[in-house]
């Protein structure tokens, strides 16, 4: 049985605050991951990121695992969660 | 207080002229992040989960009121209206904005402030005694000292790419409340036979990946030589630590690699073959840097302070509960050391607001001298507080949240900002301190003197490793988990803790506390604090208790 196929979204802080930022198509960024766009193919979604987007305007751009479930996107890993909602405490 | 000369002045104003340029030439791309990076670092700015965290050094730990009055104008300006006291006393503000960091810095600098070597593989804050220059037991006060290794340390040239970070500690006493053991050097001030104070030397301690105590280095050095042997120990390190894996390369691992007598050996030959004549401490320099240390101006005992007192605790249960746990023996008759806890149940240790630090600067003046500590275990000493004045001192501490009667207690809990902050943290350690401490209030009284350290990796910010109980946070396939250790300490008894057993899920971590705490209070003989009961009775009842008989 083969695994099922993982999703990506693309995430980087911003230079100017650090704030978490997600890729939202055509090169532009949102602070809020529900804005991410989303592709089976992590590669290539951090290709398209980095068309168009100023190199000084992220730091640290990297494809995470997500899900998609009624159109919401949400972060697999905890630390990606706590990253895009802020801290629980 | 140490004050700044003309020359620490300039250097401090050219600093954050150098840093505002480096900012401006990033925000430009001028600088690629991997330029910037190790610049932003060497002034302790961090990217963290959710913004730049930025690292303020407070120089062991020692505090003034206009700096109080600073940080708070920094967390209100430029944060979210407060700021996390560290394991290295220092302060963090977690929601900056690298815009706003040159102007930060330039404002911390007006009050002798700055967050040079507080993050980079360099010599970093010196820590020391919470009670220095007031405490009862101690040898001599340590604060001339550090303040001679922060000059010394500062912008060493030839220190500033260690092999890797590099942190002092000086006790005060033979009490330790400085954790020497854990640090990469670890000082004591000590008496020879013939009655001369000096300082015995300790090397290679450290937690990490790989926790070790430090051993003895020179058991005795006279005061003059203290700066051309650390010196030495330093060029040894430099020459001979690794430098071709990061988790191999803190000074404890050579210290391990060479054994300590090759260690010795090889430090007595660096020394004995360098100029101490630049370095040596003559008592003229060491006399004008005491003298910024000098003792206030005490006023005799009120005759009836202790009567006062002593009304005031037999009228109020919560004061006199704060007396017996946060108050502390002053040398001087008629003043006490007390503890302001920055450890309300259920709330994030070491976090302290903007208006709480102001408020803790207007009462320095109000009911002391003007100085306050920061503590390696989160918490804030007011070091002259008049015996008669402690009830009124108490009554804004408790209206204003840092009057918990905790210090030392189960739910005076060390915590790391854990994964709700830290890039490099597994899981969240401030959900978990906050629990158990409301958890174990009720019966902290019970318990007793209790040291527990909650750290979100294995970087053990949080110092876990030397808790008397540890919890460490560690990833399991995406879900937290907390391995547990017990009978670790970081007094002069120092031990690493052992584990317990396999780790457990967050919501099993007060319960196989309870359990290891239940342990302890059965076998507990004489009054013997957790570590002396596990050294005593061995690590089977505890893992048995948590886990069942094997």
């Amino acid at each position: 049985m083969s695994a099922a196929p993982v999703l990506y979204a693309v995430t980087a802080n911003r230079l100017r605050d650090g704030v978490p930022i997600y890729f939202a198509g055509n090169a532009n960024w949102s602070t809020s991951v529900a804005d991410a766009v989303t592709d089976y193919d992590g590669e290539a979604l951090l290709a398209k990121s980095a068309a168009g987007t100023a190199p000084i305007d992220t730091i640290g751009r990297v494809a995470i695992e997500v899900t998609v479930t009624d159109g919401k996107v949400s972060p697999i890993s905890l630390k990606e969660r706590i990253r895009a909602t802020g801290p629980t405490a | 207080m140490y004050r700044y000369d003309e020359f620490d002045r300039r250097f401090l104003d050219e600093r954050v002229a150098q840093y505002r340029d480096q900012v401006r030439r990033r925000t430009i791309g001028q600088l690629s992040e991997d330029e910037f990076r190790p610049l932003r670092l060497r002034n302790g700015l961090y990217l963290q989960l959710h913004a730049y965290m930025l690292r303020i050094a407070v120089p062991y730990g020692t505090l003034s009121p206009a700096q109080l009055r600073m940080m708070a104008h920094v967390a209100r300006k430029y944060d979210k209206g407060y700021g996390h006291f560290t394991t290295r006393q220092n302060i963090q503000y977690n929601w900056i904005k690298l815009e706003d960091t040159p102007d930060i810095m330039a404002d911390f600098a007006t009050v002798e402030m700055h967050s040079i070597q507080t993050s980079g593989n360099c010599i970093r804050n010196t820590t020391s005694d919470p009670f220095a220059g007031v405490t009862a037991d101690e040898i001599e006060d340590p604060r001339p000292y550090c303040e001679i290794i922060r000059q010394w340390s500062t912008l060493h040239p030839e220190f500033s790419w260690l092999p890797r970070k590099f942190k002092i500690a000086v006790s005060a006493s033979e009490t330790d409340r400085a954790a020497v053991h854990i640090h990469d050097i670890g000082i004591y001030l000590k008496r020879n036979e013939a009655g001369e104070v000096g300082f015995q030397i300790l090397i290679g301690g450290g937690l990490g990946r790989t926790p070790l105590m430090a051993q003895v280095l020179r058991d005795w050095l006279p005061k003059e030589h203290l700066l051309s042997y650390l010196e030495a120990a330093l060029r040894v390190y430099n020459e001979y630590g690794r430098r071709d894996n990061i988790f191999k390369a803190r000074i404890k691992i050579l210290v391990q690699a060479l054994g300590i007598d090759k260690m010795r050996e090889a430090v007595e030959t660096e020394w004995a073959r360098m100029d101490h004549t630049k370095l040596d401490l003559n008592p003229e320099i060491i006399a004008s840097i005491r003298a910024h240390f000098a003792p206030p101006a005490y006023a005799a005992p009120a005759a009836d302070g202790d009567a006062q007192l002593n009304a005031a605790t037999a009228s109020d249960k919560a004061f006199a509960r704060w007396v017996k746990y946060n108050v502390h023996p002053h040398k001087q008759p008629g003043y006490a050391i007390a503890v302001a806890s920055l450890k309300p149940l259920g709330r994030p240790p070491g976090d302290c607001s903007a208006e709480q630090l102001e408020l803790v600067a207007d009462l320095s003046e109000q009911y002391g001298f003007g100085e306050v500590r920061v503590t390696h275990e989160q918490n804030l000493v007011f070091p002259d507080i008049r015996t008669e004045n402690l009830y009124a001192f108490y009554k804004v501490l408790a209206a204003n949240g840092m009057g918990t009667a905790n210090a030392g207690l189960a739910s005076d809990i060390i915590a790391c900002p854990g994964l709700d902050y830290c890039s490099l943290a597994n899981a969240r350690s401030i959900p978990v301190a906050e629990s158990l401490g409301k958890h174990l209030a009720a019966r902290e009284e019970e318990i007793g003197p209790m040291k527990i350290k909650i750290s979100g990796c294995i970087n053990a910010c949080g110092h876990h490793h030397v808790g008397h109980i540890g919890i460490l946070g560690v990833d399991k396939n995406g879900e937290e988990f907390y391995q547990i250790t017990v009978g670790g300490s970081a007094d002069e008894n120092s031990a690493v803790g052992g584990i317990v057993g396999r780790a457990v899920a967050s919501d099993q971590v007060n319960g196989a506390v309870d359990k290891l705490l239940d342990v302890y209070l059965k076998q507990r003989v004489d009054g013997e604090d957790l570590p002396a009961t596990y050294r005593r009775i061995g690590a089977e009842p505890f893992k048995e208790a948590v886990y069942g008989a094997r």
